[in-house]
């Protein structure tokens, strides 16, 4: 369902070329549980914000369900996310002046078909939480209403950029399993993008990113459960 | 390898860089108080400095005694009056000056060979014959211009020997003028050579005196008017001259003006400063923990912060000050060239730019000071974990955000604008505050154009319903009232009586015009709620000219008239607007007067014939003067141009506050808000949903701001205008709807146009970027 084509991504620091991404080629399949690993600065990011539509590549080819996303405009991209995407950020991004539910529903405002948000909520595990305001909840909640956020709107893909990184090993693990059950029940395509091997596990696909290229791609043909790892 | 001083000073600079506009726009309103403090101050000084080197140099007058005849043993009485300095008699009469083939009214005054008091100053030509220089150049008039002067029957002619300057006309007033200062092409004082005017039969009218010791001024005059009589007609001191007190009232309002104008921006100069400061204090919270940590001292963190306020000040006064010295040259020349001066004093006056210059640098050091002193006491530790999102938990907001929503429906991006306004209270506030102080400038300005409007309509819609106005030589013309009624084109006429008069009452003295008038149709006198006054028995007096004298309804008081001192009844009191005039039926002043007769003429012509029928009358004998309504209304719009480009400067100031002040605010909350509209962006929202929140937060704000600041401003106009009260005129405080209208859409134009920048950003962020950002 997504497919990179030679992908790139400088940016020009005063005299300098920062080649991000160099010529990446990636196929994601519908209903994948994706990991992309690699080490820091390597480009996973930038990778992830271009397939996401908040970034543009300086060369190659986007295409998403078949349809070349590379030379949408800023409107037609902000629907393309509207529509399609569900973000997941390490940082999570909620809005502090609205509370939990809300920060599901604003989300849940933008597409006409979108699912229950006190569903959504259960799904998570924050039912119980739902009226309190960000400020008042834990990391793990937290993330755990931005995983909610992205699942309302019932895109076909969610991508999620460190959706570990701030929480502690136990938490981490909870999260992952929410979003990997989330994918074998409702078919939803995820991309996980983390520095973390130990999580490459539960993944049916491994990407390894290095200095802005793909460097390799294996097909893990059977996954563990998130509550299985350790790292 | 740079030091740690070194490094504080490219941060600094670097932040005020990356905030730049924020940073112009607290200095900008920091720039316009100092500005107008300093221009309007040394405006007023100047001001001050001139009249009082002209009354100086010139010798003004102490008391001015005006009688029906001065004989010699009068003079000879009162130079040996105690107290007595010197003394000088005159001859004033009302005449006329023919100029470029029309005839226009004349105050004709004697000039002595040995001028003692009042001293003309001679801007061209050699002392003899003279005109006020404006009026010369009004005409074009030079010396050597040979020009006819009619006074008391005579046809005098001579040519202009001088172009001159007067102390006692430096703001000309015309007793009984439809406009309020008359214009050159409407009115004259001429000098003519003392002798001149012996010769043509004169006598003396007028005594001038000047006292060796100002405090026995008064009982001076006391014995002058005891030397003179029942012949008195009228009588001032240098502080009564009416010329001399609506100059102080005016400079006096400027004063005013100039601390409180610009007080106005100082207080919001503050809470910019202190908005801009702690931003920047808590986007740097993480960076000052680790400056801290790694050992710089408290006090250098405060030094740090307090450059900020500092640099603000320093730049803004200076700027500020070198704009006010050029404002206060413009605004002092613009004034002096309106008034009847010969020149101007500009001292240096170093305290004002030392007091600017101090006001500027300490108004932002102020909340500079508490945000710099907040950052230094920044706990290490805490702050070392990084910057925490300010909290916001349940309270009244989400209850009245429920209720609201409740009620409009409104979708949820809307009503986290809402919420906008209660998370950060303090931006709240001062936004409120600024909408608040621009609505006030605003309003401040209109209601004196309202209000002056407003008694405009009044005065030439329905006081003066007349076309022309002829004034007479003497009180026995109704032949010549028979002859106008007669004239083609001519539709209606009154006579009516029109004199100048001054009432005492326990020693006190007020002057006004009193007219006196059956009141048909043509001139009527209306109190300040609009309605018609008709006198009966007595003297309807106004309220604002007769303020000192308390005077109560039915009570005889002694009133000095141009037939000497007489006694009249009170017939009451009246707000009466603008020029405060006595009104009585002719009836009764035939009565107190024994004068049965008239000595003004007032006509209703048909509109397409004025002019001409104005032009034949000027031609009769026995017309002194005629003046139309037309005229009068064209020299208004003429000096109305000075005090409307005054209350533009001070609307675009007043936009340019808000503007400034909404803007920073506007502008802080958007970037503070960044992650929050990167966060949205990344959903889906487009950046037009965005922006329309933010205007939906905006124009909430601008009605919140505008609840407030109607009441708040009305309530400062009202002090404002009320504080400009005076004895020698009475203008009703008035605003209309239109002005509201007109503030309301003026606070709805600042607040968007500030948001503007603000949604240029959104627009144009880098979603990416921002979202990737811990907040640093
Ligand atoms: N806005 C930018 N301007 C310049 N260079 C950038 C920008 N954003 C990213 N880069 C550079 O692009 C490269 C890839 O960045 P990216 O954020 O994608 O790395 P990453 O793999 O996500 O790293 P990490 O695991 O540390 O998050 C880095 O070298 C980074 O310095
Ligand atoms: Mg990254």
């Amino acid at each position: 369902m997504i497919e990179l084509r030679e992908v790139w991504k400088s940016y020009i620091m005063g005299k300098v070329e920062v080649n991000a991404l160099r010529g990446v080629n990636l196929q994601v399949e519908s209903g994948e549980f994706v990991v992309v690993l690699g080490p820091s600065g390597c480009g996973k990011t930038t990778m992830l914000n271009i397939i996401g539509g908040i970034d543009r590549p300086t060369k190659g080819r986007v295409i998403f369900d078949g349809r070349d996303i590379t030379d949408y405009d800023d409107n037609a991209l902000t629907m393309h996310r509207r529509k399609n995407v569900g973000f997941i950020f390490q940082f999570f991004n909620l809005i502090p002046t609205l509370t939990a539910r809300e920060n599901v529903e604003i989300a849940a405002d933008l597409v006409e078909k979108s699912r229950d948000v006190e569903e959504v909520l259960e799904v998570v595990g924050l039912k119980e939480r739902a009226s309190h305001f960000p400020a008042e909840l834990s990391g793990g909640e937290q993330q755990r209403v931005a995983i909610a956020r992205a699942l309302v709107k019932n895109p076909p893909i969610i991508l999620a950029d460190e959706p570990t990184g701030s929480l502690d090993f136990e938490t981490g693990k909870a999260i992952l399993g929410v979003m990997r059950e989330i994918n074998v029940k409702e078919g939803i395509t995820f991309i996980l993008v983390t520095h973390n091997s130990a999580i490459a596990a539960i993944a049916d696909k491994v990407v390894y990113l290095r200095d802005g290229k793909v460097e390799r791609v294996v097909e893990n043909l059977s996954p563990v459960k998130a509550d299985e790892i350790r790292w | 390898m740079k030091s740690g001083g070194e490094i504080l000073r490219t941060k600094l600079i670097r932040d005020i860089r990356t905030q730049k506009g924020l940073f112009i726009a607290t200095t900008f309103i920091l720039f316009l108080g100092v500005t107008i403090f300093c221009s309007f101050y040394l405006s007023y000084l100047n001001l001050h400095d001139t009249y009082e080197s002209f009354y100086e140099s010139s010798d003004f007058e102490d008391i001015s005694v005006r009688a029906v005849e001065i004989r010699n043993e009068d003079l000879e009485r009162i130079k040996k009056i105690d107290g007595v300095l010197e003394v000088q008699p005159r001859i004033a009469v009302h005449g006329s000056v023919y100029v470029n083939g029309r005839n226009i009214p004349a105050l004709v005054i004697s000039l002595p060979e040995n001028e003692r008091i009042n001293r003309l100053y001679i801007a061209e030509g050699e002392k003899g014959f003279a005109v006020l220089k404006k009026f010369a150049d009004y005409h074009g008039l030079t010396t050597n211009t040979p020009l006819v002067v009619n006074f008391g029957g005579v046809k005098y002619t001579n040519r202009i020997s001088a172009l001159v300057y007067s102390p006692e006309f430096i703001l000309i007033f015309e007793e009984g003028g439809e406009t309020f200062t008359p214009s050159p092409g409407s009115y004259a004082i001429v000098y003519v050579p003392e002798d001149d005017m012996v010769s043509a039969g004169m006598k003396y009218s007028e005594v001038k005196v000047r006292v060796a010791d100002e405090d026995k001024k008064e009982e001076v005059l006391r014995k002058i008017l005891a030397v003179l009589g029942e012949r008195v007609e009228e009588f001032h001191t240098d502080e009564t001259q009416v010329s001399r007190r609506l100059l102080k009232e005016d400079l006096d309002g400027f004063q005013a003006l100039s601390v409180m104008f610009p007080a106005f921006f100082m207080l919001i100069a503050i809470f910019s400063t202190y908005a801009l400061l702690s931003r920047i204090v808590r986007l740097q919270m993480g960076n000052i923990a680790i400056l801290r940590a790694i050992g710089f001292t408290r006090k250098e963190i405060l030094s740090h912060y307090l450059h900020y306020p500092l640099l603000i000040g320093f730049f803004a006064s200076i700027t500020g000050v070198i704009a006010g010295f050029i404002g206060s040259c413009i605004l002092t020349t613009e004034y002096v060239n309106f008034l009847n001066l010969p020149y101007f004093v500009s001292k240096p006056h170093l305290e004002i730019y030392a007091a600017s210059i101090i006001v500027g640098t300490a108004t932002p050091l102020l909340s500079g000071l508490v945000v710099a002193f907040q950052a230094s006491r920044v706990d290490i530790v805490k702050a070392l974990r990084g910057y925490v999102e300010e909290t916001f938990s349940e309270g009244l907001t989400v209850k009245f955000d429920a209720i609201i929503s409740r009620i409009l429906r409104i979708r949820l991006i809307f009503r986290t604008a809402l919420r906008n306004l209660v998370r950060n209270r303090k931006r709240t506030a001062i936004s409120l505050f600024s909408i608040v102080a621009c609505t006030s400038l605003i309003l401040n300005s209109m209601v004196f154009v309202d209000s002056f409007d407003y008694v405009m309509q009044l005065q030439f819609g329905k006081v003066y319903a007349y076309d022309i106005k002829v004034s007479l030589d003497g009180y026995d013309e109704k032949q010549l009232l028979e002859e106008i009624r007669r004239m083609d084109g001519v539709l209606l006429t009154e006579p009516l009586v029109e004199t100048s008069i001054a009432v005492e009452k326990g020693g006190s003295v007020a002057s006004t015009l009193l007219i006196a008038s059956n009141y048909q149709n043509l001139y009527n006198v209306y109190n300040a709620d609009g309605e018609k006054i008709v006198p009966g028995k007595g003297i309807i007096f106004s309220k604002t000219s007769m303020k000192n004298l308390s005077l109560v309804k039915g009570e005889k008081v002694s009133i000095y008239t141009e037939f000497g001192k007489l006694k009249a009844e009170v017939g009451g009191l009246e707000l009466i607007p603008l020029l405060s005039v006595a009104t009585t039926s002719l009836d009764y002043f035939k009565e107190i007067s024994g004068v049965d007769g008239f000595n003004t003429i007032v006509v209703d012509a048909d509109d397409s014939r004025i002019g001409e029928i104005a032009e034949k009358i000027r031609e009769m004998d026995g017309v002194r003067k005629v003046s139309t309504i037309q005229e009068a209304e064209k020299s208004i719009g003429e000096l109305m141009g000075f005090f409307y480009a005054f209350i533009t400067f001070s609307l675009m100031f007043g936009a340019s506050l808000g503007f400034a002040a909404i803007f920073n605010t506007t502008s802080i909350s958007v970037i503070e808000r960044s992650r929050e509209f990167a966060t949205l962006r990344m959903l889906g929202y487009t950046p037009r949903e965005i922006t329309l929140s933010l205007i939906f937060e905006s124009v909430f704000i601008g009605i919140l701001g505008l609840a407030i600041g109607l009441p708040v401003a009305y309530a400062t106009a009202y002090a404002f205008f009320t504080s400009f009260e005076s004895e020698l005129y009475y203008l009703p405080m008035l605003i209309f709807p239109r002005t509201y209208a007109f503030t309301v859409a003026a606070v709805f134009v600042v607040v968007l146009t500030a948001l503007f920048p603000s949604t240029k950003h959104i627009s144009k962020m880098d979603i990416a970027k921002v979202t990737k950002e811990v907040v640093s």
